[in-house]
Formats: structure tokens, sequence, C-alpha cells
């Protein structure tokens, strides 16, 4: 049962929702990803949100509230929505991220599968400036009075998506490649769960 | 067996074993060491999850950071000896286990001035933390909410006081560097005041300067005009520093001499509770008593201050008795690891501070570096705790502990007819 509670703390945690970001505000404003990367200078990070869209049916693994399971569940995070905290560094990574023709960052999770009592791993893609390529998620749940915490990161290599890292102050300060994605949400026990079908 | 580079456990075992004393043992193939050598090369954690202790996040800040600012967070002064004696001063007290004792409800909460903290660890007064990592004093102030512990905020902070507070959710601590000119000084009080701080460190131990070699070796040779510098540093105010007449001195210190009169004349001053940040004799410790203070922080600065050679871990007892638990007593530098924490309360501290242990965490993960320094020292107490049965602070005593040189015996008791 908990594994079932789980699957949709994962597929909450890893697609913040609307739903999510509104139940959750008032008890934790903290950001639902947080971009971070290192520099030359010193390490960095950018929170950001993100927009989901579940739809249900179809798949071998039954879900509370998807008595079908999950077909597939999309994320979009603008890249406006890229919070940085220096002004400077979102005008960068906008740059880098060629925000006029990409202005958005898209996952699609393909499948999904149980690896323990509170894990679970997601496999999807990831479209960064028009480029795809494959992603696998490995989720920590962790249920609570108040809902689930659902933890998770993953790393990607900026050059795989064709991006340039920025490189400033003539060629003084580079952003290193490697750059990671957390995200962190307490979320509200399954039988809000409803609120995910499209 | 031949280690291979495939399986991630064996590179992780690898790096624990380049890690350890078992490295200088002679039996091992040069095939093993070639090996241990790659994974020593390899040694940085890649995520907080990875981290056994403060120190594997002391390898990615290094790996992190310009080098200039790594020199900046690691210098101490003269040739750092005073750094590592404060670290080698926690070995001089061994501990007494007395593990049969029912520790499932263990307590690790304090109180300062009336307020509970969740454990007796306080995040020290660190200058520019946004040096360190973008997210600076507020992702330092985040993670202290999380932790529920009291977080002391730099006069040199990169981030305003007020915005502080509002991350942090309430007013911080404020360590205060007087300004030359004592007008001056009344207005960042008042403004801290306004802040709703409700206590105020006065850091005394760079009054007479500090000699940070391992530092200014770092610097280019234009100091911050540099070319990469300037960016950062060129026409930068301190906040805290806002709305101030400049100092003769510059920023980084000024000329006033200062004295017991001026502790006095501030605690006149200020609402705040007033602690003394830098006291390091009985002597000190029972002035300041005199003159009003509220409490004492016991510390040389991590080391960065004046060359005494001298632990803070050593000078606590003469300090503890001087004080007699009229006024709380904050100890701070070196402490690395739950045993330090165990060993400062159990000599008569009634919290310890860390500076660099939560900044290494900053410099390598932000916010989340800065929690899990918090969760592995609390943890590490906590074992300790149980282990001494000391089921809450309040019965972290003396009598956990033995003193290597008390067990020396002394030259009147070995050699009776005695004249050396
Ligand atoms: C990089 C750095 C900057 C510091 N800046 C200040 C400061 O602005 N004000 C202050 O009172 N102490 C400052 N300290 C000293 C700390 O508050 C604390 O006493 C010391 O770090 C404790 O030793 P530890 O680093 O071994 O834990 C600084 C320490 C370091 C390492």
């Amino acid at each position: 049962m908990l594994a079932r509670v789980g699957v949709m703390a994962l597929l909450m945690a890893i697609f913040p929702a609307r739903f999510s970001i509104q139940a959750q505000s008032a008890r934790d404003p903290a950001p639902h990803f947080i971009i971070s990367g290192t520099s030359t200078v010193r390490a960095w990070s950018c929170p950001a949100q993100g927009v989901t869209k579940v739809i249900a049916g179809k798949s071998s693994q039954p879900v509370p509230g998807f008595p079908h399971g999950v077909q597939t569940v999309e994320v979009r995070i603008p890249v406006k929505a890229i919070a940085c905290e220096d002004a400077m560094m979102v005008e960068h990574l906008r740059d880098a991220l060629n925000e006029k023709t990409y202005p958005e960052i898209v996952y699609q999770m393909t499948e999904y599968t149980l690896t323990g009592a509170d894990t679970a791993q997601a496999n999807g893609k990831l479209t960064i400036t028009g480029v795809t390529k494959p992603i696998r998620l490995d989720v920590k749940l962790s249920p609570s009075s108040n809902g689930v915490r659902s933890v998770g990161e993953t790393s990607i290599d900026l050059t795989q998506f064709s991006i340039v890292p920025p490189v400033i102050w003539q060629g003084l300060l580079k952003v290193g490649k490697d750059v990671r994605i957390r995200f962190d949400a307490l979320l509200p026990p399954s039988e809000r769960a409803g609120g995910f079908h499209e | 067996m031949v280690p291979s580079e495939t399986s991630a456990g064996r590179r992780r075992f690898l790096k624990l074993l380049a890690a350890s004393p078992l490295l200088a043992y002679p039996g091992l193939s040069p095939r093993w060491m070639e090996a241990i050598g790659r994974a020593q090369e390899d040694a940085v954690i890649s995520s907080v999850r990875e981290a056994l202790d403060v120190f594997d996040f002391e390898t990615v800040a290094r790996k992190n950071l310009l080098p200039e600012h790594w020199a900046y967070l690691a210098t101490g002064v003269d040739d750092d000896s005073t750094i590592r004696a404060n670290r080698e001063g926690f070995t001089r007290y061994q501990l007494r286990m007395r593990p049969l004792a029912d520790f499932s409800k263990l307590d690790m909460s304090i109180q300062l001035f009336g307020t509970k903290w969740n454990t007796p660890i306080v995040l020290c007064p660190v200058a520019s933390l946004k040096g360190f990592h973008t997210e600076g004093e507020k992702g330092v102030a985040r993670a202290a909410k999380a932790k529920g512990v009291l977080q002391a905020l730099s006069t040199m902070t990169s981030t305003p006081v007020e915005e502080v507070n509002k991350e942090r959710g309430e007013p911080v601590w404020y360590q205060l560097y007087a300004r030359d000119q004592w007008s001056e000084t009344l207005k960042m009080v008042k403004r801290v005041e306004a802040a709703g701080c409700p206590a105020l460190l006065w850091t005394v131990d760079l009054l007479g300067g500090s000699n940070r070699e391992t530092f200014r070796r770092a610097q280019p040779r234009e100091g911050v005009r540099a070319p990469l510098c300037k960016n950062c540093h060129e026409g930068l105010k301190k906040p805290m520093y806002a709305g101030l007449a400049e100092q003769a001195g510059g920023e980084g210190g000024g000329t006033t001499v200062f004295t017991w009169d001026d502790i006095k004349r501030l605690k006149d001053t200020t609402q705040m509770k007033l602690l003394v940040k830098g006291i390091q004799t009985r002597e000190d410790a029972e002035l300041a008593i005199a003159h009003g203070v509220d409490g004492i922080v016991v510390s040389n600065h991590g080391g960065r201050a004046g060359a005494s050679g001298r632990a803070t871990i050593e000078s606590l007892p003469e300090i503890a008795t001087g004080v007699g638990r009229r006024i709380p007593i904050i100890l701070d530098s070196g402490i690395r690891r739950g045993t330090d924490i165990f060993k400062a309360l159990a000599l008569g501290a009634t919290a310890v501070g860390i500076g660099r242990a939560y900044v290494f965490g900053l410099a390598a993960f932000g916010q989340e570096g800065v929690e899990a320094v918090l969760d592995i020292l609390r943890r590490e107490l906590q074992m300790v705790m149980r282990q001494t049965g000391a089921t809450s602070v309040a019965k972290i005593t003396r009598a956990s502990l033995v003193d290597r040189f008390d067990a020396i015996p002394s030259p009147a008791s070995s050699h009776s007819s005695g004249n050396r």
C-alpha cells in the first residue's frame, strides 16, 4: 500500500503541478526545483517552478486516484520561471538557454517502476533548447502527517543539450558544464490526487 | 582480486580506503595502491547523501572555490599553527564511555536567554558568504530555520540583516565590529536593534590586528583590482555600512583603540543582550562579567586572529572556572565533530559555534550543504551522548572526560626527592 501511495507521491513530486504549488504555498514556500552548478569562482543555484499535466490510464501499475495507472506525465518549466537571485545570472542563463527560441524546458515521463518501499524510478525525456535526451530520475519518498515529502535529483551535462555554458568577463569566469536538478516537495495525502486528472 | 573501475560501490570503498590509515599498511599490492591513488584524485562527493562527515564538504568546497576565496576561508595567522592547535586541543580530552543508560529519550536542546534551540550548535558569524556560494547568508538562514538552530550574522555580511531576518523567519543574532567613530557604531547598533535582533556579539579578538599569510600569499598582486576580482569587488560597499561614514583604515578595519570601558558604554546603550566574542582567558571572562556583559564567546576566531598557539578547548577550563555558570559561554574554533561539541559542553560551554564547518557545506552545496553539516554534527553528538550515558545537554559533565595531562604523574610525585 505504501508503494502505491509512493507512486502517487512520486508523480506529484517529479511533476509539481499547479495543484501542488497551491496546496503547498501556505505551509512550505520552498521552491520545487533547484538548479545548481559550479563556476570558476563559486558554486551557484537557482530555484524554479513548473507546471504539470498528467494523463491517466494504460499503465500496468495502478496508482491511487489512477486505477488504470498513468500513461504519461509532462512538466513544463518556463525558462522565465528560473529565478536566480542575481539579475546578471538570470540574464546569462536565459541567453545560454536561448530563451527567445526555446522558452520552455519540457520533461515527459514515459514509464515508472517502484524500486523499494519508499523509492521509485521514472524514465522519460528531457528537452532543452530543442534537444531531447532520455533521462532517469530516482525519487525518495518520506510520508509524514502533512503528506509525502518527495525528494530526488539528477545531473545533466549542458553540452549534451548543445548548450554552451556561460563564459563571462572576457573568459575570466566560466560556468561548469555539469548541472544538478533537484526537486523537493511536501505533498498532501493522495486523496487530493483527483486534481491531477486532465 | 584486481580492483575494478566499473563498480560504484567499489569506487566508494576505494575512496574510503584512500582516506584511511590503512593506506600506510605495507602489505598492499602496487595494483591496489594504484587504484587507491586514482580514487584519491576522485575523492570528492557529488551529493550531500554521500557525505560521511564534515571533512567531505571541505574537499568539495576547495574544488568549487576560486583559490583566492578558498584561501580566505582556510587561512590562519603566521604559519597557521593556531588552527592546528584548535584541532589538536580536542585530543587532549578522552571520553569515559558509559553506554548502559536509557537514552531512548535523548534531549539535545538548550536554552539561551530564555530561547530554546534544537541543538547546542550555533552558526558563527562569517563574513561575505556570497563569496562562497550565490545563496550566501540567505541560504544559511534557510538552513538555520529548517534545523532550528541559532544563526549569528557578521557585520561584514554580503546580505543586509533585514533580508536575512526575513529568510530566517525571526531575527538573527548580530556580530559587531565597532567603527572608528562611536556615533557610527551606534547607528549600526540602532539599525540592528530596529531589525529586531535580540543579541549582539562584539568581536574583540582582531583589535590587535592579524597576520593572515596564507590568505595574502594566495591573492593576486593587484588585490581586488585584479581583472577578475574587480568585477565583483570594485565599488562594493558592505550592506551594513550603508549610510555610515568611511573609516580612516578602510572597510577592512579601524584604527581606534577600544577598552573595557567601551564594552560597558555599549552595554548601557542597547536593549540587546551583549556578548563579547574572542575571550581567551579567565581574567578577561571575569572582566566581561564585571562590565555587565550577558555572555561570552570563547574564540580565537578559528585560529585567524592571534598566533596564540593555544586551543580554545584548552582555554575553556580556566574560563569556565572564572565564570562559574553566571553567564552563558559559547565556544568556537576547530569544531568539526560531535565529540568536539561534547567535550566543549563537558568543560563548561553552554553551546558551541561552528564557522568553517558550515561554510564548507555552503560552498559545496548551498543551503542543502549547510543542512547536511548540521545533521551530521547533530547525529555525531547524539551518538556520543548515548555512548557516555548523557541523556540531556545538562547531563554532559566533566565526569565524562579524562584530561591526558592529569593522567601523567607530576614531577613531584614521580621524583619524590625532587628538585629538577
Ligand atoms: C572566512 C571566515 C570569516 C569570518 N568572519 C568573521 C566575522 O566577520 N566576524 C566574526 O566575529 N568572526 C568571523 N569569523 C570567525 C568565526 O565567527 C568563528 O569564530 C570561527 O570560524 C570558528 O572557528 P572554525 O572556523 O574553526 O569553526 C570568520 C571565520 C572565517 C573562517
